[in-house]
């Protein structure tokens, strides 16, 4: 199953759970505020005014007893005519709209329909025997007479109510019990489901969690590992993950791509391998070519020589001229070829060592003595740093920058040469300063072809090799060289050899 | 017919003189005078720098037979100098010299320029100087 469809139908039964969880609360709430409302608006109010009741008609029978026994303060009048005119009127009232609200089969009905008509038995009654004390004529035969309707009726009838009222708030209390556990129950109920659907979901969700975690985890694991291996250059890796989610597809892209990354690197070889051939052929070629050229050229010049020593007094001015042009022309290819043939040797044999710049730019100026002393030249070197180069290369490449800064000097200035080195993370920069004649922009680049010159031969002779032998050493230490010059004040000669050398890149 | 005046332009003195002695024995001009640089070709043009105080000592050349490979200023280096002279200070038809077969890139480039109006390899021969003459003057 995938990921994405686990993780969907988790989240669905989490949510229905909590779904039936709502439901559930929502009704039996529902159910326990019926129960709460009608405790408070027809149980309790019907107790309350039952034990008035109780309490007033008890209150009535007292004061009238008082009454007929002789007590006749104010007081004792006004309450009694407030119990008659107010609060039995009052509390009778209420029992008809309770008794109103009752369903017909319910037995309380006719209860307290009872207790309604005795409750007016007993106003009226208490309401003759009132008036009977009330008034002061015939006091006497008055007091007989509300003495009997207080034994015969108002007594009876008190008793009665005493008892219905009784039984009514009896059965009254015992349905607010039954509520009241109603309640409860349903309190209970709630607290039992919140309880049942927090653990059920809390459990449901260490499921999922440790599902996914444990369908995620190890197959990102194999893949972190696997492109690590690639990382690390084992084309031939490939991943197995179990099942059918987005990760095992995801495993088997990645078999994919690790299988194209293998076929492009394998092309690249071979292609690399290619171009290795042919550079060996180019090479092999430049070599026997200009091997071959000498040859000829060895005659040429052999015989000119002879011509001149033999028939030196045969020729004219013009004759000898003509045959030193050619001697130039023959010396100048034999440079030329010789320069071309150890371009082509540059690398050949590369063997990278520790060198120290210092030993090989001491060794250059001893070299270059004859020339310093002749043009009053005048260096200032750093310390120079011990690097890991091919020796007889990196010889080459400083001899050939400090020959030109010495060769293209302004006319009567002597040559002041500086070699700074400075020191990179992972490259050293060198540079080497001239005060020269310098050369206009545009011919930054150009100067790094091969057989590129700026000059007339007359004026600075050369083959215009130098620099792109430099330029070709610097290559095979996979640096970079660059120059900085204004006509007239000098140039700057800029190179770079990284501090590892890769030994695979050799050429 | 003779043209009036020659100028070669070529780096090498060697070939600057072998070029003179071919071109004096076709007898195809009045003057002759070689500049070994681009930039010494201009100065004569213009009559500047070591031309200066001679005046008049070197006519405008009609012809002028001009080098490619060249250090420095190179042969369309110095086309591009030339483009901006005046009428009076060019000379009539540009010859460009060739070391070895014209490679295309260098064609297109000399299709920029209305003065260059041939090709010839280098060195120079009776024939090739004899056909040119035919062509231009005849």
């Amino acid at each position: 199953m995938k990921i994405s469809q686990k993780l969907i139908l988790a989240f669905s039964v989490l949510i229905l759970i909590l779904i039936v969880e709502i439901i559930l609360n929502q009704t039996i709430t529902n159910k326990a505020t019926r129960t709460y409302d009608t405790l408070q608006s027809k149980i309790n109010p019907v107790i309350n005014v039952l034990a008035n009741y109780e309490s007033i008609n008890k209150e009535l029978n007292l004061l009238i007893s008082n009454r007929i026994n002789g007590a006749d303060e104010v007081d004792t009048k006004n309450r009694i005519n407030g119990i008659i005119e107010v609060e039995l009127t009052y509390l009778k009232t209420e029992l008809f709209l309770f008794k109103e609200d009752l369903p017909q089969e319910d037995t309380s009905k006719s209860l307290i329909e009872k207790i309604i008509m005795n409750t007016d038995s007993l106003i009226s009654s208490s309401k003759s025997v009132n008036t009977l004390l009330n008034s002061s004529i015939n006091y006497q035969s008055n007091l007989k007479i509300a003495n009997d309707i207080w034994e015969n009726k108002i007594r009876v009838l008190y008793l009665t109510i005493n008892r219905e009222v009784g039984q009514l708030s009896l059965k009254y209390n015992r349905s607010s019990k039954r509520y009241n556990i109603e309640l409860s129950n349903s309190l209970n109920e709630i607290s039992k489901i919140i309880l049942i659907t927090g653990i059920l979901g809390i459990i449901l969700g260490l499921i999922i969690t440790f599902q996914v975690i444990h369908s995620v985890s190890e197959p990102i694991t194999k893949l972190k590992n696997a492109a690590f291996r690639i990382s690390q250059g084992e084309l031939n890796e490939q991943i197995h993950i179990k099942g059918k989610n987005e990760l095992a597809e995801l495993g088997n892209s990645f078999n994919d791509m690790s299988a194209a990354l293998k076929n492009s690197f394998d092309d690249q070889e071979t292609q690399i391998n290619q171009i290795k051939t042919i550079n060996k052929e180019l090479e092999q070629f430049v070599y026997v070519a200009s091997h071959d050229l000498q040859e000829p050229l060895r005659t040429m010049s052999s015989y000119i020589g002879l011509i001149v020593e033999l028939y030196k007094d045969k020729l004219d001015s013009d004759g000898i001229k003509y045959m030193n042009y050619v001697e130039d022309a023959s010396l100048r290819m034999k440079t030329l070829i010789k320069e071309l043939l150890d371009y082509s040797r540059i690398g050949k044999e590369l063997k990278i060592t520790k060198v120290d710049c210092n030993k090989v730019v001491n060794e250059i100026l001893m070299d270059f003595e004859l020339v310093i002393n002749e043009k009053n030249a005048s260096f200032q070197i750093d310390k120079l740093p011990i690097i890991n180069a091919c020796d007889i290369e990196l010889k080459q490449l400083f001899q050939n920058l400090i020959n030109n800064g010495i060769k293209f000097n302004k006319k009567d200035t002597p040559p002041q040469i500086d070699i700074k080195v400075k020191e990179e993370k992972k490259y050293w920069q060198f540079s080497v300063r001239d005060n020269g004649i310098g050369m206009e922009k545009k011919y930054f680049e150009r100067v790094f072809v091969i057989f590129q010159r700026l000059h007339n031969r007359k004026d600075y002779e050369g083959t215009g090799i130098g620099l792109a032998v430099c330029k070709k050493i610097v290559d095979l230490h996979n640096g970079e060289i660059w120059l900085e010059s204004e006509t007239n004040k000098g140039s700057t000669f800029y190179f770079t050899i990284f501090k590892k050398i890769k030994k695979h890149d050799e050429v | 017919m003779k043209f009036k005046s020659i100028l070669l332009i070529d780096d090498d003195e060697a070939i600057n003189e072998f070029h003179e002695i071919i071109i004096s024995q076709v007898d195809i001009t009045h003057n002759i005078h070689s500049v070994l640089s681009g930039q010494e070709g201009l100065d004569y043009l213009k009559s500047q720098g070591t031309y200066n105080d001679e005046e008049n000592a070197f006519p405008q050349p009609e012809l002028i037979f001009l080098d490619i490979n060249m250090p420095a200023m190179n042969g369309f280096e110095f086309m591009v100098e030339y483009d901006k002279l005046d009428k009076e200070q060019k000379a009539k038809y540009v010859i460009v010299m060739l070391t070895s077969s014209l490679n295309p890139d260098d064609k297109k480039e000399s299709e920029k320029y209305s003065d260059i109006i041939d090709f010839l390899n280098k060195p120079l021969t009776k024939d090739s100087l004899f056909k040119l003459r035919d062509r231009i003057l005849l």
